[in-house]
């Protein structure tokens, strides 16, 4: 039975990797190039102009 | 000093290309680097820990450009970095522009670019040994007091200069010098104050000014700024009008105040001393001696990747035969995860280590080829032949590895910056037949093709095998740039640097990090495509009683996940003369496509016997359809190595595809190239069927 | 007479770049091939294409195509 278990984790746990990788690489964060609609943020950290 | 939020301070290196810039980046950082990618997009990024004087700084490499002008993925990576606008990487505190001595006038324009910015520079005067042998002398000290920015001269190749530099970060950090400002002209200060008030206060100075001369730049779009086309182009228009021709007036602007500010310092070389650099140029990119190197080259490179690292790859597998055999043992006891260890795990994982000899010798190569500024020439030799299908020149080593091995080569499209012509090479690379394919070459040519019409007509088809691929991939290239692919080609201006001696530790470097993320990256997923390939093979368990284990692993096989999907999915290949036991073995050949010929040998009975090999061949040649008409037929054994040349059963590839283009490109050349295989199989089998007729 | 037009060993002086291409002009002048520039070339490929230009000190190679976009008089 544990034997059993095991297998199952195992295996369940590659498919779930392989769908986890290919979810994220197909919602890309947001900033990606051919994002539509997504804003670029305020620049972070201190604006400086020049003088 | 850190920055207000407590965060370690941020050093960006940035600077022309073969500046030496990731040499000096290297020994700034030691060891310690981490290799990403910037904020969602496929260009790479290299931080490290930078130790100065008692501050513990991060330093993030940025990729080459020689402006700013974010006409590539580079150069955008770069502007937006310094704008604080790239996604997961904060506004660096410093900058450190790294600037080849021997080429002081070019290198200054992106500096100066940077210098708009705000941000503090420091100045690494690097190949300053180069520059004294050309007769080029630089007075740091008097540079620095005309550009208002500390200038460290530096020979990173040789560490020379670091402690100074170090030096001058830090107190840059601290003293925050700016770079002399270009004095642009009121009456275009005028515009951009009102290209600014239009944006509605958002854009920074710096970043108007760059849009002024950025034609194209999509951050407009970004922003939100909707009314941002008209506005811009009417401030072009004004510009234009007074004289300031927004597409030349930056570059004419700013080169004349750097020669105002280099007026009286010697920065050219002594030309007799500076072709040195150049002088074997005439002979390796000659007419006939140019090509004849290159070709030599290349069979050098080519064959290493076969050969040397033959005896590597099998070592390899025979250290996880051993392995494979001590876990089966320990595990005996419980054969279901035995199995799952042995044909699963452990295969999977040798599966992913087998590749690290032949990544390791391409990237050997390709780092020396760089790094002496060869792969310039080789480029520059060989793009006429490439660009009329919209690749360039660049795609000639990765096309050339491919035929040994498509993994390694899909790596090593990185060097080529047009991410088009990049990702077009990437697409078709795995056409070219590999080395994997050969078994099943050879397999099917041994046993139908040779005995049948001798050894010429096999050697015949086992050239027209590898030749079809190459055939195939001029065509599908042509139509992915000229239909798929609707962006424009970037134009293909190369810089050729002088010859110099590669680093041997910036060649270990690079070999070591590829490999590295190779292993890292594609190799899980590679194993988890072994693992799950191996539950459809698993499951469900078949008992057999009282045969012999080659004819139970047969049974299991023909009755397991895999095989009933073989079985059902059959139809679709029956135009090309693949039995089920055919398609089956085709199916279970995705995580490495020369497991098509040990599943052949399984479906058939075939056992560990020492004439396996004459013994499948004899298999093959009985094999019968049920009504008793011969399976393989040399139509149908061709039809199948047709298929093979064509289509992508190799997890590997796919998961380097996955990684360097995205799943959904990954997925579009599995798609493409299985129905390619598919047609090109139905077509010869057909052609053959027809003939007999 | 443009840059494309000129042969391996010629030398030239460049007076504009005429802007088919805005990315191209800027990738161009950004290198330095601004009015005034001296050049030469100093290898042609195989085939004829692409040709390495020898300016203030350094080299780049570009497509014969590209070279078009650069007015010069030959010098």
């Amino acid at each position: 039975m544990l034997e059993g278990a095991i297998v199952a984790v195992v295996v369940a746990g590659a498919a779930f990797y392989l769908g986890w990788t290919f979810w994220r690489s197909v919602h890309p964060k947001a900033g990606a190039s051919g994002c539509a609609g997504c804003h670029a943020k305020r620049p972070v950290g201190r604006v400086e102009d020049t003088p | 000093m850190a920055a207000p939020d407590g965060r370690a301070p941020v050093v960006a290196v940035a600077g022309n290309p073969n500046t030496g810039k990731s040499t000096l980046f290297n020994r700034l950082t030691g060891g310690s680097q981490r290799v990403g990618n910037f904020g969602g997009v496929t260009v790479e990024k290299k931080e490290g820990a930078l130790r100065l004087d008692g501050i513990d700084a991060v330093a993030v490499d940025l990729p080459g450009t020689y402006s700013l002008a974010a006409a590539s993925p580079d150069e955008q990576v770069v502007l937006d970095v310094l704008t604080g606008r790239s996604e997961g990487t904060p506004r660096p505190d410093a900058v450190v522009c790294v600037v080849d001595a021997t080429n002081l006038g070019r290198n200054l324009f992106l500096v100066s670019q940077i210098g708009e910015t705000g941000l503090p520079i420091v100045v690494a005067l690097n190949m300053s040994d180069e520059a004294e042998r050309k007769g080029i002398r630089i007075d740091a000290a008097k540079l620095s007091s005309r550009v208002g920015v500390p200038v460290v001269p530096t020979v990173a190749t040789e560490g020379r200069g670091l402690e100074a530099l170090r030096g001058a970060i830090a107190s840059a950090l601290n003293d925050r010098p700016k770079f002399a400002v270009v004095p642009w002209p009121e009456s275009m200060e005028e515009v951009c104050r009102s290209v600014r008030a239009k944006a509605g206060g958002v854009l920074t100075e710096a970043e108007v000014h760059r849009l002024m001369f950025d034609i194209g730049s999509d951050l407009p779009r970004r922003i939100g700024w909707l009314g941002a086309e008209p506005a811009l182009r009417e401030a072009r228009e004004t510009l234009k009008l007074r004289g300031m021709d927004p597409v030349s007036f930056e570059a004419t602007e700013r080169y004349r105040h750097l020669e105002g500010l280099l007026e009286g310092m010697s920065t050219r070389p002594v030309t007799a001393r500076a072709r040195r650099g150049y002088a074997v140029d005439r002979f390796l990119t000659h007419r006939f001696w140019g090509l004849l190197v290159f070709g030599a080259i290349m069979f050098v490179v080519f064959s290493s990747i076969y050969w040397l690292a033959k005896p590597l790859m099998e070592g390899v597998v025979a250290l996880f035969g051993l392995l494979g055999g001590w876990a089966g043992a320990a595990l005996a006891g419980t054969p279901m995860l035995q199995s799952l260890v042995v044909d699963g795990v452990i295969a999977g994982v040798s599966g992913v280590l087998v590749f690290l000899p032949q990544i390791l010798v391409l990237f050997f190569f390709i780092a020396l080829l760089e790094d002496t500024g060869y792969m310039a020439r080789a480029a520059f030799l060989m793009d006429k032949v490439f660009s009329w299908c919209g690749l360039n020149g660049k795609s000639f080593v990765p096309m050339l590895s491919s035929f040994a091995c498509a993994v390694p080569a899909i790596i090593g499209t990185r060097s080529i910056e047009d991410p088009k012509a990049r990702l077009a090479t990437i697409l078709i690379s795995p056409l070219m037949s590999c080395s994997a394919r050969l078994p099943v070459y050879v397999l099917m040519i041994g046993a139908f093709i040779e005995p049948t019409y001798g050894p010429v007509w096999a050697g015949v088809a086992l050239f027209a095998m590898h030749l079809l691929g190459l055939v195939v991939a001029i065509p599908v290239a042509f139509v992915i740039n000229r239909f798929l692919l609707r962006t424009r080609p970037l134009p293909f201006v190369l810089e050729m640097p002088p010859y110099r001696r590669p680093g041997v530790r910036d060649v270990g470097l690079k070999m070591y990090r590829n490999a590295m993320e190779f292993v890292v990256r594609a190799g899980t997923v590679i194993l988890a495509f072994a693992i799950l390939i191996w539950a459809l093979t698993f499951f469900p368990r078949t008992e057999a009683e009282g045969v012999s284990e080659s004819e139970a692993r047969a049974a299991q096989l023909e009755h397991s996940y895999l095989g009933r999907f073989g079985k059902a999915v059959q139809p679709a290949f029956e135009p090309a003369g693949f039995d089920w036991k055919l398609t089956v073995s085709v199916l279970a050949s995705f995580p490495a496509r020369e497991v098509v010929v040990t599943t052949l040998g399984i479906i058939y009975n075939v056992g560990e016997a020492e004439d396996s090999d004459s013994l499948l061949r004899e298999r093959l040649a009985a094999a019968s359809w049920p009504d008793g008409r011969k399976v393989y037929t040399p139509w149908v054994a061709l039809a199948v190595m047709v298929f093979f040349a064509l289509c992508l059963q190799c997890g590997s590839t796919v998961a380097v595809m996955a990684r360097e283009s995205g799943w959904r490109w990954a997925a579009f050349a599995f798609v493409y190239m299985t129905g390619l295989a598919w047609i090109g199989a139905v077509a010869v089998y057909q052609v053959g069927a027809g003939l007999a007729a | 007479m443009s840059l494309a037009q000129l042969s391996k060993d010629e030398g030239g002086r460049v007076l504009s770049i005429r802007a088919a291409d805005v990315a191209l002009a800027q990738r161009l002048l950004a290198m330095g091939f601004l009015p005034g520039a001296q050049l030469r070339i100093v290898q042609v490929a195989p085939f004829g294409d692409p040709i390495t230009v020898e300016l203030n000190g350094w080299r780049v190679s570009l497509r014969r195509s590209d070279a078009a976009s650069v007015d010069i008089a030959r010098v």
